[in-house]
């Protein structure tokens, strides 16, 4: 038995029995902890002052907001949802030991010849004039395949057709190289130029596309990529799924390393400013309303409804991020009909009619806001 | 005064959503990741200030016990499996990506990782928090990484000191040093710590006269 009665506040908060009893609450300690006090009044405050400080230190450690939390949520059961489908193909079309060692070795394959691009990129030197060509001509080269070259020197978009079942718009001005068939695992394309691509989903084989500044990854998605020579930035726009674009320039050694590669949601967008070499991650100027048409055509109709309601409703409806403080706005309400305007129009009626701004700060929706008292 | 938010008393059910899952319950799965995800994530912060890593590196890790699970053995204590396995993979890829980073000194540069975001990324989740809770949050960012992770351990989940010990791979001892020895940093740096009774004193001391 401890003697709590010479325990000063420190004492308190090492205590594991102490600290126990407050985060778990358990009755047992409840029960204990209600009679020590009873008996020791004038150790009262200690107790009390402790309690509440182990409470906010537990509080100051969140660092996860809802919205994230339940966003990370979704995209985890839909990754563990094909993670089955892809397993029981797997099963079905093998049986047994052969799937899990091949796919080891196609991994292991998958690395290195990452590593060799890697490699590739960072032993040239970044001169600005020939790079695009170089790391063309060294994906090129590498695979020692055929490569079949298309580009568009007319007026009006190209379609292409690839060999995994993706499709591609090509715009005019600009050129696509791709080969004749994607080795296994592999689906990497050149990009000169601007297009769209709409991406079968293959989780096993994630499909790049290279340009001369940046990397876009994907597993299965659309998205367009302009990434024209005379121009000064780069951009990827997502129109579904998820992205993933790193810079394919060799990096200064100042730069931190997770900067140079950033992941987009639907209707995002990245640019990457080539002489400064940097991506900033922003909304697209007009948000499109995501999934099928018979829901986004409906009106969003909302009689006395907390704002907490309509900002979820709008981040279903555009797969965007919305940050606001919700136990500050618990008490902001709102009658309203949103019907087919403009995203950013929608959010300055509502942020009118609650007294609050917005802004948009990488890639999310921030809404500056006040009780509505 | 304000009501402190208990750790919930769930492991028994987590252990019992362990075993559904191994048996190819999905939605056992998907409860289980939504029990722990939040605990996983604040962990985490504690090795980098790399949000996107972060989520990366939890999804990965649900996803690999998902692939495994016909393999995963009984476990009495999911919660400190999962804390395990969590910082295995992220030492793992902090040291992966520093080594890509072609820096020599791993230790020195997973410091540099996790310092230079800390403010401008977890602005966001900071603005519901109190005065007070954000002045303790940086007071722990000040502390060394180490007594971060134990301060978290201790004060987040309520984990015995075995258990820390078990969890960083160090003995019992280091942890009650290492806890004292924050404790003592965190009441330097926190006004608030110590005031807190003289102005109790105070209070009582002015009805009093009055």
């Amino acid at each position: 038995m401890q003697d709590y009665a010479r325990y000063d506040i420190k004492d308190f908060l090492a205590d594991e029995a102490f600290c126990r009893w407050v985060l778990h609450q358990k009755p047992a300690d409840n029960a204990f902890w209600e009679n020590w006090v009873r008996n020791n009044p004038d150790r009262a405050s200690i107790v009390i002052t402790a309690k509440e400080l182990i409470s906010e230190i537990h509080h100051a450690q969140h660092y996860l907001s809802e919205d994230e939390l339940q966003h990370e949520l979704q995209r985890l059961s839909a990754a563990r949802k094909s993670a089955t489908e892809e397993m029981e193909y797997a099963e079905s079309a093998n049986d047994g030991v052969a799937p899990n060692w091949l796919s080891r070795f196609s991994l292991a394959l998958g690395v290195l010849t990452c590593l060799v691009v890697l490699f590739y990129f960072y032993t040239n030197s970044p001169t600005n004039t020939s790079q695009s060509q170089i790391s063309q001509e060294s994906l090129k080269d590498e695979k020692n395949e055929k490569w079949i070259e298309v580009t568009n020197n007319e007026s009006i978009t190209k379609y292409i057709a690839l060999p995994d079942g993706s499709s591609v718009k090509l715009s005019p001005e600009s050129k696509l190289s791709y080969p004749a068939a994607f080795v296994k695992n592999e689906r990497e394309v050149l990009l000169n130029g601007e297009a769209f691509f709409d991406v079968t989903k293959n989780p096993e084989s994630p499909f790049k596309v290279y340009t001369s500044d940046v990397v876009t990854t994907v597993l299965g998605t659309s998205f367009t990529v302009k990434a024209f020579d005379q121009d000064k930035d780069v951009r990827v726009v997502v129109k579904t799924g998820r992205v993933t674009v790193a810079a394919n320039a060799p990096q200064s050694k100042t730069q931190e390393p997770e900067k140079n590669e950033l992941v987009l949601l639907p209707n995002q967008q990245v640019v990457y400013h080539r002489n400064e070499q940097k991506m900033k991650r922003s909304l697209i100027e007009n948000p499109a309303q995501v999934g099928p048409a018979d829901i986004t055509s409906q009106n969003l109709v909302f009689e006395d409804a907390p704002v907490a309601k309509v900002f979820e409703s709008l981040q279903k409806r555009y797969e965007v991020q919305i940050i606001y403080d919700a136990d500050l706005m618990a008490g902001c309400q709102l009658t309203a009909e949103l019907g087919q305007e403009p995203l950013f129009e929608k959010l300055g009626m509502i942020c009118k009619a609650i007294q609050a701004r917005y802004e948009v700060i990488d890639g999310q929706i921030v809404i500056h806001g006040s009780s509505c008292k | 005064m304000r009501k402190p938010t208990p750790v919930p008393e769930d492991e028994p059910h987590l252990g019992e959503l362990w075993n559904r899952f191994r048996q190819h319950d999905e939605q056992a799965f998907d409860e289980l990741a939504e029990r722990r995800y939040r605990l996983l994530f604040n962990y985490a912060t504690k090795f980098t200030k790399d949000t996107e890593l972060i989520k990366d590196c939890i999804q990965d890790l649900f996803l690999e016990l998902w692939y495994r699970r016909t393999r995963l053995t009984d476990t009495s204590y999911v919660t400190v499996y999962l804390i395990c396995a969590l910082r295995n993979n992220l030492l793992r890829k902090l040291k992966v990506n520093t080594r890509l980073d072609d820096s020599a000194d791993i230790a020195v540069s997973c410091e540099g990782f996790t310092d230079n975001l800390t403010i401008e990324t977890m602005l966001i989740s900071s603005e519901s928090m109190s005065q007070k809770e954000r002045e303790i949050r940086n007071a722990i960012n000040r502390l060394p990484k180490r007594q971060q992770e134990v301060i978290f351990l201790k004060f987040y989940e309520g984990l015995s000191n075995d258990e820390i010990a078990k969890v960083m791979e160090i003995e019992r001892q280091t942890v009650s040093n290492f806890i004292y020895r924050a404790i003592a940093q965190l009441k330097n740096d926190l006004p608030s710590f110590s005031n807190v009774i003289p102005q109790i004193i105070l209070v009582f001391f002015l009805k009093f006269l009055s």
